[in-house]
């Protein structure tokens, strides 16, 4: 009796906007932008580093601009952006490791705190030794 | 004394009459323990019996009952009503997926995927009979059993962007079975298993949104398994290169 | 419906690696370096003796600071490649996936080989 009915499956497009529809799809959207500030970073130092290489008098224009009040604000948002890098990274970094680190939230944590200890020494081993005050140059020294 | 009562706002679908979903409220009596899967029946039952969708348990473990509840892809059997903030409460059809009829889905890709990763324990000579089973360690159960606790009820894959992208990913309830046998000791399925879904539209396009984990009724963590699958996949591949000529 | 087997992909493995490396360099190394190398003067953490033209000869002639900033732009290279990649393919792109790979990955490769260069040009 009945007909047939036609199948006509209705596909739904996801929508441009998908990343606004909750708290963790816009973290997550947050979280991938970081790397456009970060590549972005890279580039700046490849320049900073080329124009140590023109010399003095190109390097002391380039700082006028390198500590401009925009230069700052940008570099403190692409810190911003590396911050939030840091720690959801650490956050997913018991899941890549190994599946049962990430089972417990006890495990899980644990190794966020590790990370975070690692990323305070390594940090202050930077400060402490790469930046070390540099040594009184001896007369005709390097 | 007036009862009380809730409004749940339900997408239809009916092809035979229009080419659009369009919205129908329905206002039913409340109770207290009343999950979304009894609201649908009592519609169902008492209002219009022309509403569609599956179900089956209404104990969260045969996986049928999928929909979006309030935007977030739930086991209508699961969330109770009185959890709920918003009404008239939001049901639609599981996102994703196409829409057939009123809540129910085209699964057959979602089925496609599960087989693509060949889910079923391979091995290069099965032991006979008389031998007994294979046995296990618990360590070595509990190096799958996770990702062995799949339903197949879909959530992950409408509440994960890049399959709401591009319906050629993998997804990660499959990508998680791949992982289940990968893990089991009992599997020799190994390459042939890790080819399937090492590929341009396996666990590469993944980014680790993680939303899938977050909404896993059976806490499967797809999303770990997908990261670990990743980083097995990465290490034979440079196994395989740096050293072609070890044997597997 | 059964769609035709995909290829095994050969090429996002090996740039994940790195993308997991630099992920890792980003993170742990990035910010105390731009907090050092961007913001200490501007915040008068540092003397200005880090920063000039001269300092900044001292700091880079060592050997260790040479590799530091190789390993940092590198691994900032390959690990955001990566990721703006995915953004892409995010938006669309990737049926342009066979000129947007070479595009993206030959910048982390261009650019961590320019950080090479540079740094190892000063004495």
């Amino acid at each position: 009796m009945a007909t047939e009915t036609a199948r006509k499956p209705y596909v739904r497009h996801r929508s441009a906007m998908w990343w606004t529809k909750n708290p963790r799809y816009f973290l997550f959207q947050i979280r991938e932008l970081s790397a456009v500030f970060v590549a972005l970073y890279a580039f700046l130092v490849l320049y900073q580093l080329w124009v140590l290489r023109q010399g003095a008098e190109s390097y002391r224009a380039f700082l006028d601009l390198w500590f401009s009040g925009p230069m700052v604000l940008l570099g403190l948002a692409i810190l911003g952006f590396t911050v939030l890098h840091a720690v959801t990274w650490f956050l997913l970094t018991p899941k890549v490791l190994a599946a049962r680190l990430a089972r417990s939230p006890a495990s899980s944590a644990l190794v966020f705190v590790v990370m975070l200890a690692v990323w305070i020494a390594v940090s202050y081993v930077v400060v402490a030794f790469l930046y070390a005050p540099p040594a009184p140059v001896p007369p005709g020294g390097h | 004394m007036a009862e009380k009562t809730i409004q749940l706002r339900v997408m239809r679908y009916r092809p035979e009459r229009s080419d659009d979903p369009f919205y129908q409220v329905y206002t039913i009596p409340y109770r207290d323990d009343m999950v979304v899967l009894d609201a649908l029946n009592y519609i169902k039952d008492h209002v219009d019996p022309t509403l569609t969708y599956r179900w089956s348990c209404r104990m969260g473990i045969c996986g049928s009952c999928g929909a979006n509840i309030e935007g977030t892809p739930k086991l209508t059997c699961s969330v109770f009503l009185r959890d709920l903030r918003r009404q008239p409460v939001t049901i639609e059809p599981l996102a994703n997926f196409p829409i057939l009829k009123d809540l129910i889905v085209d699964i057959e890709d979602f089925m496609d995927k599960l087989l693509r990763v060949k889910p079923y324990i391979i091995r290069e000579k099965e032991k006979p009979l008389e031998r007994g089973e294979y046995r296990q360690t618990q360590e070595e159960v509990d190096m799958f059993r996770q990702q062995s606790l799949c339903i197949n009820c879909m959530l992950c894959y409408s509440a994960c962007p890049v399959y709401g992208h591009d319906d050629r990913f993998l997804g990660p309830a499959a990508s998680a079975l791949a992982y289940r046998y990968l893990q089991d000791s009992r599997d020799e399925g190994g390459d042939a298993r890790i080819a399937a879904i090492a590929s341009t539209h396996g666990i590469w396009q993944c980014t680790f949104v993680g939303e899938c984990s977050v909404v896993c009724p059976k806490d499967v963590d797809p999303a770990g398994a997908i990261q670990q699958l990743k980083a097995m996949a990465a290490t034979k591949l440079m196994k395989s290169m740096l050293l072609p000529l070890a044997s597997r | 419906m059964g769609a035709p087997a995909d290829e095994v992909d050969r090429i996002t493995p090996v740039f994940w690696g790195l993308f997991s490396l630099g992920g890792f360099v980003v993170a742990i190394l990035l910010p105390i370096f731009i907090v050092m190398n961007s913001l200490a003067y501007a915040f008068a953490f540092v003397s200005a003796d880090t920063i000039t033209y001269r300092g900044m000869l001292a700091w880079i002639a060592s050997p260790i600071t040479k590799l530091f900033l190789v390993v940092v732009v590198g691994g900032s290279l390959f690990h955001a490649m990566h990721r703006i990649k995915y953004i892409l393919y995010d938006f669309g792109a990737a049926r342009h996936k066979n000129v947007i790979e070479p595009l993206v990955y030959g910048i982390a490769v261009v650019g961590t080989v320019a950080a090479l260069f540079l740094a190892f040009s000063f004495p």
